[in-house]
Protein backbone atom coordinates (compact mmCIF):
# COMPACT_ATOMS: atom_id res chain seq x y z
CA UNK A 1 0.00 0.00 0.00
CA UNK A 2 1.65 3.20 -1.29
CA UNK A 3 1.46 5.54 1.88
CA UNK A 4 -0.55 9.57 1.25
CA UNK A 5 1.66 12.12 0.08
CA UNK A 6 0.34 15.44 -0.10
CA UNK A 7 2.78 16.46 -2.72
CA UNK A 8 2.79 14.62 -5.74
CA UNK A 9 6.42 14.07 -7.62
CA UNK A 10 6.40 16.64 -10.07
CA UNK A 11 8.79 14.83 -12.20
CA UNK A 12 7.11 11.20 -11.95
CA UNK A 13 10.64 9.50 -11.46
CA UNK A 14 12.32 8.95 -7.99
CA UNK A 15 16.28 8.06 -7.42
CA UNK A 16 16.69 4.52 -6.42
CA UNK A 17 18.42 5.21 -3.20
CA UNK A 18 15.52 8.01 -2.43
CA UNK A 19 14.42 8.33 1.05
CA UNK A 20 11.10 10.19 1.78
CA UNK A 21 11.14 12.72 4.73
CA UNK A 22 10.05 10.84 7.20
CA UNK A 23 8.63 12.65 10.48
CA UNK A 24 10.70 12.26 13.36
CA UNK A 25 8.06 12.70 15.94
CA UNK A 26 6.41 8.42 15.35
CA UNK A 27 3.79 7.88 17.72
CA UNK A 28 5.58 5.47 19.99
CA UNK A 29 3.43 3.11 19.40
CA UNK A 30 4.47 2.92 15.83
CA UNK A 31 8.28 2.79 17.20
CA UNK A 32 7.88 0.00 19.09
CA UNK A 33 6.10 -1.72 16.58
CA UNK A 34 9.69 -1.29 14.21
CA UNK A 35 11.72 -2.09 17.20
CA UNK A 36 9.96 -5.57 17.56
CA UNK A 37 10.04 -5.91 13.67
CA UNK A 38 13.54 -5.13 13.73
CA UNK A 39 14.82 -7.42 16.41
CA UNK A 40 13.06 -10.53 14.84
CA UNK A 41 14.97 -10.05 11.63
CA UNK A 42 18.50 -9.35 13.37
CA UNK A 43 17.79 -12.88 15.57
CA UNK A 44 17.05 -15.02 12.10
CA UNK A 45 20.40 -16.71 11.31
CA UNK A 46 22.15 -16.14 14.88
CA UNK A 47 19.92 -18.03 17.64
CA UNK A 48 22.57 -18.08 20.10
CA UNK A 49 25.77 -15.17 19.96
CA UNK A 50 28.37 -15.50 23.43
CA UNK A 51 30.07 -12.28 23.36
CA UNK A 52 33.47 -12.08 24.84
CA UNK A 53 33.76 -8.78 26.90
CA UNK A 54 36.90 -7.53 28.37
CA UNK A 55 36.92 -6.10 32.06
CA UNK A 56 39.42 -5.05 34.31
CA UNK A 57 37.95 -6.69 37.57
CA UNK A 58 35.91 -9.44 38.76
CA UNK A 59 33.38 -6.53 40.03
CA UNK A 60 33.02 -4.65 36.78
CA UNK A 61 32.08 -8.55 34.88
CA UNK A 62 29.53 -8.92 38.14
CA UNK A 63 27.70 -5.23 37.62
CA UNK A 64 27.33 -6.00 33.53
CA UNK A 65 24.15 -5.52 32.69
CA UNK A 66 23.00 -8.97 30.77
CA UNK A 67 19.96 -9.53 28.89
CA UNK A 68 17.27 -12.54 30.13
CA UNK A 69 18.27 -15.87 28.31
CA UNK A 70 21.52 -14.26 27.63
CA UNK A 71 25.35 -15.54 28.55
CA UNK A 72 28.33 -13.44 28.57
CA UNK A 73 31.42 -14.19 28.96
CA UNK A 74 34.44 -12.07 30.94
CA UNK A 75 38.05 -11.98 30.50
CA UNK A 76 40.02 -10.19 33.10
CA UNK A 77 42.86 -8.40 31.35
CA UNK A 78 44.87 -7.67 34.48
CA UNK A 79 44.56 -11.02 36.23
CA UNK A 80 44.66 -14.46 34.56
CA UNK A 81 40.81 -15.40 35.26
CA UNK A 82 37.32 -15.51 33.14
CA UNK A 83 34.00 -15.17 34.16
CA UNK A 84 30.54 -16.10 32.93
CA UNK A 85 27.07 -14.90 33.58
CA UNK A 86 24.19 -15.93 32.92
CA UNK A 87 20.69 -14.74 33.24
CA UNK A 88 17.60 -16.75 32.93
CA UNK A 89 14.98 -16.77 31.09
CA UNK A 90 12.67 -14.17 33.13
CA UNK A 91 13.76 -11.02 34.70
CA UNK A 92 12.90 -12.12 38.14
CA UNK A 93 15.79 -14.97 38.14
CA UNK A 94 19.29 -14.73 39.73
CA UNK A 95 21.72 -14.04 37.45
CA UNK A 96 24.56 -17.03 37.56
CA UNK A 97 27.89 -15.96 37.99
CA UNK A 98 31.16 -18.24 37.39
CA UNK A 99 34.78 -18.01 37.93
CA UNK A 100 37.39 -19.69 36.08
CA UNK A 101 41.20 -19.23 36.80
CA UNK A 102 43.50 -19.77 33.57
CA UNK A 103 46.27 -21.74 33.65
CA UNK A 104 49.23 -22.09 31.33
CA UNK A 105 49.95 -25.59 29.76
CA UNK A 106 53.60 -25.80 29.01
CA UNK A 107 54.00 -28.17 26.08
CA UNK A 108 57.08 -29.71 27.02
CA UNK A 109 55.72 -29.80 30.62
CA UNK A 110 52.76 -31.72 29.03
CA UNK A 111 54.31 -34.01 27.12
CA UNK A 112 56.96 -35.37 30.02
CA UNK A 113 53.97 -35.86 32.48
CA UNK A 114 52.57 -38.06 29.63
CA UNK A 115 55.32 -39.82 29.60
CA UNK A 116 56.29 -40.49 33.42
CA UNK A 117 52.29 -41.25 33.30
CA UNK A 118 53.19 -44.12 30.63
CA UNK A 119 55.71 -45.25 32.26
CA UNK A 120 54.29 -45.30 35.62
CA UNK A 121 51.24 -47.49 34.27
CA UNK A 122 53.59 -50.20 32.68
CA UNK A 123 51.20 -53.29 33.67
CA UNK A 124 54.44 -55.54 33.63
CA UNK A 125 55.27 -54.49 36.80
CA UNK A 126 52.14 -55.11 38.58
CA UNK A 127 50.43 -58.06 40.08
CA UNK A 128 47.23 -58.56 40.04
CA UNK A 129 45.11 -58.98 43.62
CA UNK A 130 43.93 -62.36 42.94
CA UNK A 131 47.37 -63.72 42.52
CA UNK A 132 48.77 -61.61 45.31
CA UNK A 133 46.59 -63.08 47.64
CA UNK A 134 46.95 -66.30 46.48
CA UNK A 135 50.32 -65.96 47.17
CA UNK A 136 49.70 -64.91 50.72
CA UNK A 137 48.09 -67.80 51.49
CA UNK A 138 50.22 -69.96 49.98
CA UNK A 139 53.05 -68.35 51.71
CA UNK A 140 51.43 -68.33 55.33
CA UNK A 141 50.55 -72.50 54.44
CA UNK A 142 54.09 -72.83 53.86
CA UNK A 143 55.33 -70.77 56.84
CA UNK A 144 52.39 -73.13 59.03
CA UNK A 145 53.93 -76.10 57.82
CA UNK A 146 57.71 -74.79 58.78
CA UNK A 147 56.19 -74.42 62.15
CA UNK A 148 54.37 -77.68 62.19
CA UNK A 149 58.20 -79.14 61.25
CA UNK A 150 59.71 -77.94 63.89
CA UNK A 151 57.34 -78.42 66.45
CA UNK A 152 57.56 -82.09 65.07
CA UNK A 153 61.38 -81.97 65.39
CA UNK A 154 60.97 -80.68 68.65
CA UNK A 155 59.05 -83.11 70.01
CA UNK A 156 60.89 -85.72 68.73
CA UNK A 157 64.13 -84.37 70.54
CA UNK A 158 62.09 -84.20 73.48
CA UNK A 159 61.10 -87.55 73.09
CA UNK A 160 64.40 -88.99 72.63
CA UNK A 161 65.83 -87.17 75.67
CA UNK A 162 63.06 -88.75 77.84
CA UNK A 163 64.01 -92.05 76.52
CA UNK A 164 67.49 -92.15 77.07
CA UNK A 165 66.81 -90.44 81.00
CA UNK A 166 64.32 -93.85 81.19
CA UNK A 167 66.92 -96.20 79.53
CA UNK A 168 69.94 -94.58 81.67
CA UNK A 169 67.71 -95.32 85.06
CA UNK A 170 67.01 -98.59 84.48
CA UNK B 1 27.32 15.67 19.86
CA UNK B 2 29.13 16.56 23.14
CA UNK B 3 25.66 18.55 23.94
CA UNK B 4 23.67 15.26 23.50
CA UNK B 5 26.27 13.64 25.89
CA UNK B 6 25.80 16.04 28.22
CA UNK B 7 22.75 15.87 28.46
CA UNK B 8 22.50 12.17 28.39
CA UNK B 9 24.84 12.16 31.83
CA UNK B 10 22.72 14.75 33.66
CA UNK B 11 19.47 12.98 33.18
CA UNK B 12 19.50 9.70 31.09
CA UNK B 13 15.97 9.39 31.47
CA UNK B 14 14.83 12.74 30.25
CA UNK B 15 17.53 11.79 26.70
CA UNK B 16 16.14 8.41 26.70
CA UNK B 17 12.46 8.54 26.52
CA UNK B 18 12.43 10.30 23.35
CA UNK B 19 13.68 6.90 22.05
CA UNK B 20 12.55 4.01 24.34
CA UNK B 21 9.23 3.12 26.63
CA UNK B 22 10.44 4.20 30.08
CA UNK B 23 8.33 3.90 32.90
CA UNK B 24 8.29 6.99 35.11
CA UNK B 25 9.58 5.69 38.19
CA UNK B 26 12.79 4.46 37.33
CA UNK B 27 15.35 6.90 38.16
CA UNK B 28 18.33 8.04 36.81
CA UNK B 29 20.10 5.16 37.67
CA UNK B 30 21.43 4.14 34.33
CA UNK B 31 22.58 0.60 35.39
CA UNK B 32 18.66 0.24 35.91
CA UNK B 33 17.48 2.02 32.70
CA UNK B 34 19.81 -0.25 30.40
CA UNK B 35 18.62 -3.39 32.46
CA UNK B 36 14.84 -2.32 32.30
CA UNK B 37 15.77 -1.74 27.99
CA UNK B 38 16.94 -5.12 28.32
CA UNK B 39 14.29 -7.06 30.42
CA UNK B 40 11.87 -5.98 28.17
CA UNK B 41 13.94 -6.38 24.54
CA UNK B 42 14.11 -2.59 23.59
CA UNK B 43 17.62 -2.93 23.76
CA UNK B 44 19.41 -6.71 22.76
CA UNK B 45 22.43 -7.90 24.61
CA UNK B 46 24.70 -7.48 21.13
CA UNK B 47 23.85 -3.85 21.06
CA UNK B 48 24.73 -3.27 24.38
CA UNK B 49 28.02 -4.60 23.95
CA UNK B 50 28.72 -3.28 21.07
CA UNK B 51 27.73 0.52 22.83
CA UNK B 52 30.13 -0.33 25.62
CA UNK B 53 32.66 -1.30 23.39
CA UNK B 54 32.61 2.27 21.34
CA UNK B 55 32.26 3.58 25.12
CA UNK B 56 35.62 1.99 25.82
CA UNK B 57 37.31 3.44 21.97
CA UNK B 58 36.47 6.66 23.43
CA UNK B 59 37.61 6.51 26.73
CA UNK B 60 40.92 5.31 25.48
Amino acid sequence: MTPYNPYPNPYGYLPPNYQANIPQNIPQQYQSNNQIQNQSTQNIGNPLQISCVVVQSEQEARSYPVAPGNNVIFKNETSPFMYSKTMGSSPLDPPVFEKYRLVKEDENETAEKETKVKEEVDLSVYVLKSDLDAYVKRSEVSSLAEQIEKLKREVASLKDRSNQKSGGQQ
Amino acid sequence: MLSMLGQLKQNPRQMLMQRFNLPADIGNDPQNIIQHLMNTGQVSQDQFNRAMQIKKMFMK
